[in-house]
């Protein structure tokens, strides 16, 4: 079976515009111009109440000492209708947060890489389909690892060849069994975090044949194993495009999307201040990492989790999104390219399986790059098609096409991003009667 | 005893004036153009400032009258420093304090002429802190203590709004109503900070009227500063020099002096007024990140003489256009006037018949003083915090410069030098 065929992409593209026109249908103003006279539920809209929870509760995040500071920006139909920025972005400088403010993305860097492989999809250089391995050969060697316990008990790695080629679309909605070494505990995961793939200073040319050589945490398109598949996507993207991936992100997305402050690295010594710190006692990502000096520079520009950038710039980012591909007049990718990363690639049919490290979380399948509201979260009126990531310094981001809106939080406080996420996103829906 | 001459000088010279010219019942305000200047008459206001030296009320003073770009009176007055006792010239650098503001509104007014950014434009759309900013209202509470209720402004504040010093954005270092406090009481002039993170501190802070309402001397022109970063990329001094500075050769305007040599030429107050009563200390030979477009500049008679001839040649200078007739035409206009719904209060600083452009005051009526103060309807004229002082009145073809250092005196050396000068023009 062949999937993700030109001719499947296009009818899975036509299904979920279908779906997202029914869902407009059904509750109407999602683009700002639905017709009066509507028999339809009506537009939701932010109420300066509900806005004034939020801020309040973002204040308290502040003032009891959680977090230095945060900007939460909301727009609808394409305006700011909620901008603040609260406390400092460093409590040792006590520089206030300001629009323009550099943030540690981590994976909300995999929006940006996805978009921008799927810019060489509509460019007829790649396809989803296309094996890993056409670009990065060493991926023809990958086996995958399996535990199996030997006869005096003990479990052992046993190394199986791939039922399947890794395809792009794998690497895209994270099936590709690539993982990451920094949770859990299976032999794959240690073997990864024993590979430290960032150290050494490596070239994504080198973090790739590196991952090529480890094996896969299970078969490709077998399970939502999330890790490093958007670090070898950018590889891909190297390939293809015959540049850097920085250089090819800023050619065609960064530069004329005006994300000028968005990169993998703050290079100028002079912006030091214009960098948001966490809390001094908040800087551990992971029992073994903690989050990382963007002045350090390195070689890697990791697609997955590498890049820096300020609430203005991916604010346009999101916004182009959800226009539907374009921003002031230019267009960066087809509706239905858009339609076809924000819809769900993992349900039920594809037998793929999710485990407890299944981020996206129970009511939401996974796209091309993003998670996508597919069922009701309980006990909210959240609406379906909501897509969205987050980063784990903090940040975090939601598009809901069926408000035609949008929200970016910008905060660098790994420990405390969870419970924060939660309670911000539920009281900016209360704060549009959701 | 010196002062004692010195209101006998001046007494006189009011009875002098008013002996020779009885028919003129207007007396110094908008004489007929074409007039010139009586160098008899315009020797007393070298007399006046002499004597404000002897009195030790100042240091010294510089004055430069230029009438159809010749000098008609160029003379400098006692020392730039008391403790040096070296004299001034046209390269001793002068702090100007409000001054700063038409320059950096002729710089803004290039870049919007060029597109960079319009005059409609909300602040939020540079500085998005701006969009949650609220508008402070004292009402009476029970007890009769004032307390600030905070609203959300009619409309956002605009980049026009900055200009004309309508935005609501005040001063916290005169007046004692809430919003102003609240400035005080907001540090904002603590640490080292830049125009980027005082933006960010301003919009932590009410504004003291809506948008549009009152003319409110305050930190407009600072916030107009830092958008002229955003919109240009550069630091608020790289694009000043681009776009103005080094074309107009006003080589020692700058936010503070740091080469070693020009150390020396900067003009001193005397020790014991030394308070410019703006809120915070600040001095001009110690850089700090801050480059105030509303009040952190110095500058010497040499540039300043530059800036004002190319504002009174309609925005041009050594054959180079540096503002295009609707450019110059908008600073110039008054935008405060009766219909513009701009309400005037106690702290209407441009004063007695003027209006306001966009930081510069517009003479636009003779006023409510009788007889009327002196100057020609459509002069222009800005000072500062220390005494510096230009008017430029294109109707004479005429301007002048005093560059001072004074925050006590100035008051009431300005006018008196401005009346000396117009009562020396004769048609």
């Amino acid at each position: 079976m062949r999937l993700w065929k030109t001719d499947r992409l296009g009818a899975i593209a036509f299904a979920a515009a279908a779906a997202l026109l029914l869902l407009a249908a059904a509750t109407k103003g999602w683009n700002g111009s639905a017709a009066a006279g509507s028999v339809a539920a009506p537009p939701h809209h932010f109420t300066a109440d509900g806005l004034s929870r939020v801020s309040a509760y973002i204040a308290n995040e502040i003032t009891s000492g959680k977090i230095p500071g945060a900007i939460l920006l909301i727009q609808q139909h394409g305006r700011s209708v909620f901008y603040q920025n609260l406390g400092v972005r460093d409590v040792a400088s006590e520089l206030s947060m300001s629009a323009d403010t550099i943030f540690r993305l981590y994976s909300m860097s995999k929006p940006i890489t996805s978009v921008a492989a799927m810019m060489l999809v509509e460019d007829g250089k790649l396809r989803l389909d296309d094996p890993v391995s056409a670009y990065i050969p060493e991926f023809a060697g990958t086996k995958v690892g399996v535990e199996r316990k030997n006869e005096s008990g003990k479990i052992t790695l046993a190394l199986e060849p791939l039922k399947r080629p890794i395809t792009i679309e794998d690497l895209l909605r994270h099936t590709s069994g690539i993982t990451y070494g920094f949770y859990g505990d299976s032999l794959v995961r240690k073997l990864y975090a024993e590979a430290d793939l960032f150290s050494g200073d490596l070239t994504n040319a080198e973090v790739a044949e590196r991952i090529a050589r480890l094996p896969l945490a299970e078969q490709p398109g077998t399970k939502w194993d999330y890790g490093h598949s958007t670090d070898v996507l950018g590889r891909v993207i190297e390939v293809v495009s015959g540049k850097t991936l920085f250089q090819f992100e800023k050619e065609r997305l960064l530069d004329p999307l005006g994300m000028t402050e968005t990169a993998f690295d703050v290079a100028d010594q002079t912006q030091r201040p214009r960098i948001a710190e966490p809390m001094p006692d908040d800087r551990a990502i992971s029992s073994a990492t903690s989050v990382r000096d963007p002045m350090l520079p390195r070689k890697a520009e990791s697609g997955g989790a590498g890049m820096v950038g300020t609430i203005t710039d991916y604010a346009r980012f999101a916004q182009m999104l959800l226009n539907g591909g374009t921003l002031e007049g230019r267009r960066y990718l087809k509706p239905e390219t858009i339609a076809l990363m924000t819809s769900d690639h993992v349900g039920p049919e594809t037998g793929i399986a999710r485990d407890y490290a299944y981020y996206p979380g129970e009511s939401s399948g996974f796209g091309l790059g993003f998670a996508v509201r597919t069922s009701v979260q309980p006990n909210t009126l959240w609406p379906l098609g909501e897509y969205r990531w987050d980063g784990v310094a903090g940040t975090f981001f939601f598009i809901d096409p069926v408000d035609d809106m949008l929200a970016i939080f910008m905060v660098q406080t790994p420990s405390q991003r969870g419970r924060i996420q939660l309670a911000l996103k539920t009281l900016v829906y209360q704060a549009m009667g959701r | 005893m010196t002062s004692f001459q010195g209101v006998r000088a001046l007494a006189c010279g009011a009875f002098l004036v008013a002996a020779a010219l009885p028919a003129r019942a207007e007396g110094t305000f908008d004489i007929p153009a074409g007039a010139h200047f009586n160098q008899q008459k315009l020797a007393r206001v070298g007399d006046y400032l002499r004597d404000q030296v002897a009195q030790r009320k100042i240091p010294g003073a510089i004055l430069l009258i230029q009438q159809h770009g010749k000098p008609v009176y160029h003379e400098s007055f006692g020392v730039r420093d008391v403790e040096t006792n070296e004299p001034i010239t046209d390269d001793t650098i002068f702090r100007l304090f409000s001054m700063t503001k038409p320059i950096t509104s002729v710089v803004a007014m290039m870049l919007i002429d060029e597109g960079k950014f319009s005059l409609d434009d909300p602040v939020s759309k540079y500085l998005p802190s701006f969009s949650n900013v609220k508008v402070g209202i004292e009402t009476p509470g029970e007890n009769g203590k004032k307390t600030l209720e905070l609203v959300s402004p009619n409309r956002p504040p605009t980049i026009y709004d900055l200009m004309t010093q309508t935005s609501g954005m005040t001063y916290g270092f005169y007046g004692d109503n809430l919003v102003r406090k609240a400035y005080a009481a907001a540090n904002i002039y603590d640490g080292d900070f830049d125009n980027a993170e005082f933006a960010e501190r301003i919009a932590r802070l009410p504004l003291q009227n809506q948008p549009g309402a009152l003319w409110q001397y305050g930190h407009s022109t600072d916030i107009l500063g830092r958008i002229m970063e955003i919109v240009s990329g550069k630091s608020l001094l790289a694009i000043e020099r681009e776009k103005l500075l080094d074309p107009l050769g006003m080589n020692d305007t700058r936010f503070y002096v740091t080469d070693p040599e020009k150390k020396k030429l900067i003009a001193k107050p005397m020790p014991n007024d030394s308070d410019f009563r703006v809120g915070f200390t600040s001095y001009a030979d110690v850089p700090m990140k801050w480059e105030s477009g509303g009040g952190g500049m110095v500058s010497t008679m040499h540039d300043l003489a530059r800036f004002a001839q190319m504002m009174l040649d309609g925005g041009k200078f050594d054959g180079k256009q540096y503002l295009t007739a609707k450019a110059f035409e908008e600073l110039t206009t008054d935008h405060v006037g009766p219909g513009s719904g701009v309400a005037r209060d106690f702290f209407y600083f441009p004063g007695d018949g003027f209006g306001f452009g966009l930081g510069f005051g517009v003479r636009t009526d003779p006023g409510n003083a009788k007889p009327p103060p002196p100057g020609s309807l459509g002069e222009l004229k800005w000072d500062g915090a220390s005494g510096c002082y230009f008017v430029i009145d294109r109707k004479q073809d005429m301007f002048f410069v005093l560059l001072e250092q004074t925050p006590s005196e100035r008051q009431k050396i300005q006018p008196a030098v401005k009346k000396l000068i117009y009562e020396a023009m004769e048609n």
